[in-house]
């Protein structure tokens, strides 16, 4: 049963209609869509070593504790019976395309911003202006399409404002429709926990609870000087999205804000050419990627995970994004050396790139290359 | 370790030597300001391994000696005193320094002075001396043009090249190069090729305020390390280890159209163009035809504006475009009141450089554009 929350009667037009469209489990549903076998079982997608991390879990699994992230061997420990599938990441791609299909029957491609294979934001504005069509149509027509065509289920929410769509989908989930009606979201999102606001960290969180700010009610009718005495300038900020306030377009020309590779080793590394070899094989297959997507970038970072779990990154800007997978190397390999203290173990490495940029058609010639 | 000093001139050193102890250092003695008694007073000395940084400062010694002081708290403190005689003395059985001066009566907690990691200091190697004044107009010229992108660590250095007393500094972050040539008083046989981190050439003005004549500098044998000094401060550094690109290549040696500019003018102009110029690669477009040069810049959200500006043009006609800020960083280092732009097509570098003189040169590559 689709389950609709917060439709307050009360019909403000709709300034802006904003869907944000996440698959659910989206991992695990596709090996259990394509497998009955898995069906209504606990599933996990995890890798082949002995120390592979959980990539996705089932809502099964998901029951008996287990999540993303966790140690292959401790979700074993969670949930004895549980059922491991390797990562198969050329059918999530091909399913998340068959998705943006979808999505691009309802909208333009510059109006869709995707977040990640299995998440995206939705600017359904042009189709609920002049009354055609209502916003809970169009979010329902778009889960309808997602089910009978890919076989997955989806979790939308649906706002004026991509804060409050997301916070909204994020909150019935799975298989999720929530409507905030335009002129209510500062009312909807007021009870919620300051958590559920992106870009406020655990720090900020602890700092705005000591003033005695709790939810994001509490945030929003504060004092805004007073929370720019607490957080800085981005206090003010803050409390706008808190109150709803959050005007942030749909970029669909923005790519990928990441993209990143990472291997766990059978057993710890120590060896810096041993590392600067796994670097150069992860750092391929994210050139490969880049190209794949057509975009360049210009932060490589580099993350090592070490044998107490502490985590060390470090970051290396260009000047001029690339994706020229030498030079990608290099920033990485100079990355690594500002993270990793020779001879230190090392369990798992990760390398991403950020700062990803569309190659501009106004072209920086270089003067040696 | 006693001795008597004036704070001002104490907290001046401190900020300058403190600018080379870096903020994130995994050896907690780094953090530290290495104060020793000499025969001239108290000497200073910061360094993060990669660069040093020294000062000498007037003071009545009482008793030599020598300790390690934190350098933020020590600098942030003596920034505060009142303009009286500042008295510091170590008590060495706990490595406690007091100082007093005025009402404050203050003890700094201190790590011993042989903890302090030997910086990187050349007693040996090649010697040459170059007029303070010049080389200081000269790194100003071309730090400009050096990168900081480390992922390429060799242009993050300048280039310097020594060919007896002919001296060229270099710098180029791949788009745009800046070069300065200079004389200096050395030996006739010295040649070398270093490559001197920029940021390390960058403290020199303010290490160097204040003092006069030459500076003095030593590279060391192994050619790992520079030194410099003038008067009573010395900076030194590690050099950068790799091979600077041929940059000699990429300096057009003809060209078709050349126009000349006051500078002033032309400068103002650009500044207020490039401010509809917002876009990533921050577009200028320069079209010279005879007697003017006309710039303009446009931000489809923003608007677009365009000027004028009288100019002697030879040659042909020319449409190219450059990021505004690389023409602005060359221009406002630029002394000659007058200033020679020289052009070959829209897809090759530009040439920026005073008029009737060799001596600087700025190069930069053009955007390319739909024009």
């Amino acid at each position: 049963m689709w389950q609709t929350a917060f439709t307050v009667p009360r019909s403000d037009p709709w300034p802006r209609t904003i869907l944000h469209v996440d698959l659910d489990a989206f991992y695990t549903s596709v090996h259990q869509r394509d497998d009955p076998a898995l069906r209504g079982k606990p599933v996990v997608v995890a890798g082949r070593s002995r120390r592979a991390v959980v990539m996705g879990a089932s809502y099964e699994a998901r029951s008996h504790g287990v999540h993303s992230a966790m140690p292959l061997h401790e979700a074993r420990e969670h949930c004895p019976e549980l059922i491991v599938v390797p990562p198969e990441s050329s059918r999530y791609r091909e399913t998340s395309r068959q998705v943006h299909a979808i999505f691009r029957r309802f909208t333009s491609p510059e109006k869709i911003e995707a977040v990640a294979l299995d998440e995206a934001y939705l600017d359904v504005t042009v189709r609920t202006r002049h009354g055609t069509s209502s916003p809970e149509d169009v979010a329902r027509r778009i889960k309808y399409t997602i089910h009978t065509e890919v076989g997955l289920t989806a979790s939308v929410g649906v706002a004026t404002s991509k804060l409050v769509a997301k916070i909204a989908g994020a909150s019935r989930k799975p298989d999720g429709l929530v409507l905030v009606l335009p002129g209510t979201e500062a009312d909807f999102l007021a009870p919620l926990p300051i958590g559920v606001i992106p870009g406020l960290g655990p720090k900020s969180e602890e700092r705005l609870r000591l003033v005695g700010v709790r939810s994001v009610g509490d945030l929003a009718g504060q004092e805004t000087q007073r929370l720019i005495q607490v957080m800085g300038t981005g206090g003010a900020v803050l409390q706008r999205l808190a109150q709803g306030r959050d005007r942030s377009p749909v970029d669909g020309s923005r790519p990928a804000k990441t993209i990143s590779a990472e291997t766990t080793f059978e057993y710890d590394v120590t060896d810096r050419a041993l590392l600067e070899d796994a670097l150069r094989d992860l750092v391929e297959k994210l050139t490969e990627r880049l190209r794949s997507d057509g975009v360049r970038a210009r932060t490589v970072y580099v993350k090592l995970k070490l044998p107490d779990f502490r985590l060390v990154s470090r970051q290396v800007s260009r000047t001029s994004p690339t994706d020229d997978g030498e030079a990608i190397f290099r920033a990485a390999r100079s990355a690594l050396e500002k993270s990793h203290v020779e001879s230190r173990a090392v369990r798992l490495i990760g390398v991403g790139v950020s700062g990803l940029v569309h190659p501009q058609p106004e072209l920086q010639m270089t003067l040696f290359d | 370790m006693k001795l008597t000093c004036q704070p001002h001139v104490l907290s001046q050193a401190l900020q300058i030597v403190s600018r080379a102890i870096s903020t994130r250092t995994t050896l907690p003695i780094l953090n530290n300001i290495l104060l020793e008694t000499t025969s001239e007073g108290l000497s200073l000395t910061a360094t993060n391994l990669e660069i040093g940084i020294r000062k000498v400062i007037p003071a009545e010694v009482a008793d030599e000696g020598s300790t390690t002081a934190p350098a933020r708290l020590l600098t942030d403190f003596v920034a505060t005193l009142p303009e009286a005689p500042l008295e510091m003395e170590l008590d060495t059985s706990n490595q406690t320094l007091s100082v007093r001066c005025g009402r404050f009566d203050t003890h700094i907690k201190c790590i011993e002075a042989d903890e302090f990691p030997p910086g990187p200091r050349p007693d040996e190697g090649d010697r040459l001396a170059i007029p303070l004044e010049s080389l200081l107009g000269a790194i100003e010229q071309t730090q400009i043009a050096a990168s900081t992108d480390e992922a390429r660590p060799v242009l993050t250095g300048e280039l310097l090249q020594i060919a007896g007393p002919r001296l060229i500094l270099v710098a180029t972050d791949g788009h745009r190069l800046a070069e300065r040539r200079l004389t200096a008083v050395t030996s006739e046989e010295l040649e070398a090729s270093l490559i001197v981190p920029a940021r390390a050439l960058g403290e020199l003005p303010r290490a160097f305020r204040g003092e006069s004549g030459d500076v003095e500098v030593l590279v060391s044998k192994a050619r790992n390390q520079i030194f410099f000094r003038a008067g009573t401060s010395e900076v030194t550094s590690r050099l950068i280890d790799g091979n600077y690109p041929n940059y000699a290549q990429v300096i057009p040696s003809k060209s078709s159209t050349s126009v000349r500019l006051a500078t002033g003018d032309l400068m103002q102009t650009v500044k207020a163009v490039s401010l509809f110029a917002r876009d990533s690669a921050n577009v200028i477009r320069i079209r010279a035809q005879q007697g003017s040069v006309m710039l303009s810049a446009t931000t489809n959200e923003v608007g677009d504006s365009r000027a004028e500006l009288g100019a002697e043009v030879d040659g042909s006609e020319i449409q190219i475009a450059f990021n505004a800020r690389y023409v602005l960083d060359a221009l406002s280092v630029m002394e000659a009141e007058q200033v020679e732009f020289k052009f070959d097509g829209p897809l090759s570098p530009g040439l920026i450089k005073p008029p009737g003189s060799d001596d600087y040169l700025y190069v930069i590559m053009p955007v390319r554009v739909a024009m």
